[in-house]
Parts: C-alpha cells; structure tokens; sequence
C-alpha cells in the first residue's frame, strides 16, 4: 500500500497550486460568512481532490500498467478508502482550527465543546460521499460515474417525496403520530444520535468497500 | 519462465488461441500485425484479463494469483499505458522506491541521465521516444526476472528505436537467467534482439522458429513461371504469385541452392516472411 499512498500523494501534491486557492477562498468567505462554513466546504474539496486521483489513474488507461506493479485489485481499493479517509480527516483538523482561530480572531463568543460538536456532524456526511463516490468512479469511471450519482440523487429525491407522501397519507388516514416520533427522536441525548449516525456512517462504509473489492476483482484491462 | 497451453480468450470478432513458451534465459519476440492478438497475449501473462479456457503459467504462478512478491520479480511495460502524465520523474522515483524492495535508485537516475530524460519535467511534456524509454527503463528498475513488453518501440524513429533496444541487450548481458517476452509489428527490432519468434495472425500462431534459423536456413525464391512448373514445391512454406512470376519461403534454402543453381535464392527476413505468410498463400 506504502506505493499506493505514496502515488496518490505525489499525484495531489502536482495540485497543491488548486488545493491552496480553494483554502484561500474557504478561509476568506468563512470569515466573512458563518464560520461554519469553512468546516463543511474545505474538507469537501479535499474529498473531491483526493477522488480526482482515480480519474487520473484511468487517464490514457493508467490502470492497465498500475495492475502490472506489485499490488491487487482489492488493495488499489482499499488504498482509495484509506488516502480518501486520511484527506478528510486532515482537511477536517485543519479547517476546525481555523475556525476556532477565526473566532477569537473575530472575537465572537462561543462554547468550544457546542462547536466541535456541531462540526463533528459534518464527517459523516463528508464520508458518505466517499462512501457513494469511490465504487461509483470504479464501476463507471469519473464522467460516468458522475452521472450515475446524479441519477442515484434524482430517486433517492424522488423517494423521499414518495416516501414523505406515503406518511402523510398515514397520518391522515392511519392515525400515524409524526410529531410525536419526531419529539422522541429529538428528545434523544445528542451522544446516542451522534453515535447512533456514526455507527450507520460505518456500516455504510464496510459496505461500500466489499462493493469496491467486489468491483475491482471482476475488472479487465 | 511462461507457459501458455489452448490459452482461449473470446471478444466479439476476435478470438485467441494459443500455446506458446518463453525458456528461462532466453528472449522471445512476438510478431504480427496490429490486432492479431499480441496484446491480448501481453495482457494475460500480465494477469491483466482472464483467460476463457487454457492455461498460463508464468514463474510456476497462474497470473490471477500473482502475490505482491511475485510481480516484484516482474517487470511490464504496455504500450499505450503507463504512469500518470502529470507526474515527474522525481515523483516516479518516490513511488517505485514504495513498491519494489529492489528498486535501484542511482542506476536508475544514470539510465536516465544517460537518455537525457529529465527528472523535473512533467512526463506529458515528453516527446513518445522518452515517454518509450522511461516505460523500458522503469521495467528494468527493480531486478526483475521477466521482463514483459508490449511494443516498447512503437510510433519511434530509429534511433530511439535502437536506444531502446540496446537497453534490453544491456538487460539480458547483466544476468543470463534473465528472461524478455517482447511484442512487436516492427519485425528487424526483433531480429536482432530475439532468441526464437512466434508469428501470430487472426489469434492463432501461425509459426514458431529461432532467429538463427530463420535468418540461416529460410529463403526467398524467385522464379518464372516455367521455374516455377518445373521446380520441387515439397519445401516451399508459402508463396506468392505475381504477373509472370512466383515468389516463394521456403525453410530449405540450400536445397534450392544445391539443386537448382540458375535459380534466385535470396536471404529470408521475417518482414519477407510475413508478407508471404500473411498476404501470400500458405502451403
């Protein structure tokens, strides 16, 4: 994996030029707006960055002779969720101490342990993009594989408003009480939701990367 | 080092069917036009596809279960693939340092120094020769046993053609164990690299001779049609006919030079014998 990784990082290291002016542009529009922002845009872009490497593997059929050095199927896989994971968190730290930085700079007064918690929230979701990105890139390639998320996007709305629909019937015509699972569910402790999204957060992840395994193992160059 | 038997591999219009082997020590070339199954070939030594039927082994290992060690022992260059383009020099370095034990740092940095390929620019910005002799040169980085190389030369002028192949004679001198299954359409790089030659057409081997022979004992004859009625056909591979004449491969040449002394008997190349054997009638 150790070739892997080091691949990878040469390969954002030839973008650092556009990492530095997403920071700078994050940096300067968090500042000037909720400085929340900085900690869900920043992160984001590293994800989106760290993905572009398996476009670039595929660029000019990269990954025909990319299987030919030492590594498997299941391990150039792996290797995508393990740089992916590191990025984020890393863009994740760096962002969260600029925020805090930014803050006492600003001078606003703020809970240190509400904030982080707040932007502990955001690490799921940066992972689930991983999550639906990596076997998608895999499976369909970079262009392709946009579209399909575009797709997946268009029913999983399109079930949501089905779905929304249906409850809605229900609580009109079933005697279902939304409110009062609604109440419950606020009325949750913040840990157990929190634990409760990340424990969901890593299931989903297992499960995208025996989806990635399975992919790679089939593929042909 | 390879062995390949009944290795099937089927796409739409296109099916591959072959045996064939490559001796530990030795370099084999192999020859044919574009799309008569080299790289189909190339790539399930490699362990890039799978095979329909057959089998193929390469260091005693079905490419499938090649482990990270055993392709250390490998060493592949494919023609129209090879390390991001955004990448330098400096950065292949790092990356091959992570993933072969043997990766020779300083001979490498002199290969290259020696084919005047720079370590700071971009490889997109390489002109094909250079692209071609960093793909040979990182084949040949780590040590390995096998070297496999799917038309190394191709799109290149002569002199980087011979640049390339005087680094694969330069190869095979340092370590006789070494072994080198090479493709190519390009028939005189072979000539003069290659141990023995497997021909393949339309996904079949169609010949499998040694350079030696074919250089020594194949020849082309020349002759009028009134030769040609007259003449001993029982040696002729393939032949051609033309207006007033035939041109026949024969792998008797001095047969035909004993018996028939008038006769024109011209030394064989492998570029005669494709041309006779793919574009002439075969015996």
């Amino acid at each position: 994996m150790k070739g892997l990784l080091i691949k990878d990082i040469r390969l954002l290291g030839q973008q650092k030029k556009l990492l530095f002016l997403y920071a700078v542009m994050a940096i300067v529009l968090g500042y000037s707006m909720d400085s929340t922002f900085l900690v869900s845009y920043f992160p984001m872009i590293g994800v989106f960055l760290v993905l572009s490497t398996i476009s670039l593997d595929n660029f000019d059929n990269g990954m025909a002779f990319l299987m030919t050095l030492p590594i498997s199927g299941k391990l150039y896989a792996v290797e995508k969720y393990v740089i992916s994971l590191l990025v984020t968190a890393g863009t994740w730290i760096i962002a969260v101490a600029l925020q805090f930085v930014m803050l006492m700079i600003k001078k606003e007064e703020f809970v240190a342990a509400e904030m982080l918690g707040q932007d502990l929230l955001f690490l799921p979701v940066l992972v689930f993009i991983i999550v639906l990105m990596i076997p998608m890139d895999l499976k369909f390639g970079t262009e392709k594989g946009r579209m399909v998320l575009f797709a997946v996007f268009g029913i999983a709305m399109i079930l949501l408003l089905g779905g929304k629909a249906i409850v809605e019937f229900l609580s009109k015509n079933a005697g279902l009480d939304v409110q009062g699972l609604l109440g419950s569910i606020k009325a949750m402790p913040g840990g157990a939701v929190m634990a409760a999204l990340y424990g969901v957060t890593i299931v989903l992840l297992a499960v995208s990367i025996g989806i990635s395994i399975g992919i790679m193992r089939k593929k042909e160059y | 080092m390879i062995k390949i038997k009944d290795l099937q591999k089927r796409y739409k219009g296109f099916e591959l069917n072959i045996s064939m082997e490559v001796p530990e020590g030795t370099v084999t070339g192999l020859i044919g036009r574009n799309g008569a199954g080299k790289s189909t070939t190339i790539k399930s030594v490699l362990g890039l596809i799978r095979p329909d039927d057959g089998e193929i082994r390469v260091m005693d290992k079905v490419p499938q279960e090649f482990t990270a060690q055993d392709r250390e022992a490998i060493g592949a260059a494919l023609s129209d693939s090879g390390f991001s383009m955004v990448l330098t020099i400096k950065d292949v370095i790092g990356i091959l340092k992570g993933f072969y034990k043997e990766f020779n740092e300083e001979e490498f940095c002199r290969r290259c120094k020696e084919q005047e390929l720079p370590l700071d620019k971009q490889i997109k910005e390489f002109s094909s020769g250079m692209k071609a002799k960093l793909r040979v040169l990182t084949a040949m980085s780590h040590n390995a046993k096998l070297l496999v190389l799917d038309e190394p030369t191709a799109g290149l002028d002569v002199l980087a053609r011979n640049d390339v192949l005087d680094l694969l004679r330069g190869y095979m001198e340092e370590d006789s164990s070494r072994s080198i299954l090479i493709s190519s359409h390009i028939s005189s790089d072979l000539e003069g690299l290659c141990d023995d030659i497997y021909m393949i057409n339309k996904g079949r081997i169609i010949l499998h001779e040694d350079t030696d022979t074919i250089l020594g004992q194949y020849g082309i004859l020349k002759v009028s049609e009134d030769e040609y009625a007259a003449m001993d056909k029982q040696y002729v591979i393939a032949e051609k006919k033309d207006k007033f004449s035939h041109t026949c491969l024969t792998k008797e040449k001095q047969f035909y030079l004993d018996n028939y002394p008038n006769m024109v008997v011209e030394n064989s190349s492998i570029d005669d014998m494709i041309v006779l054997m793919l574009g002439g009638k075969e015996k």
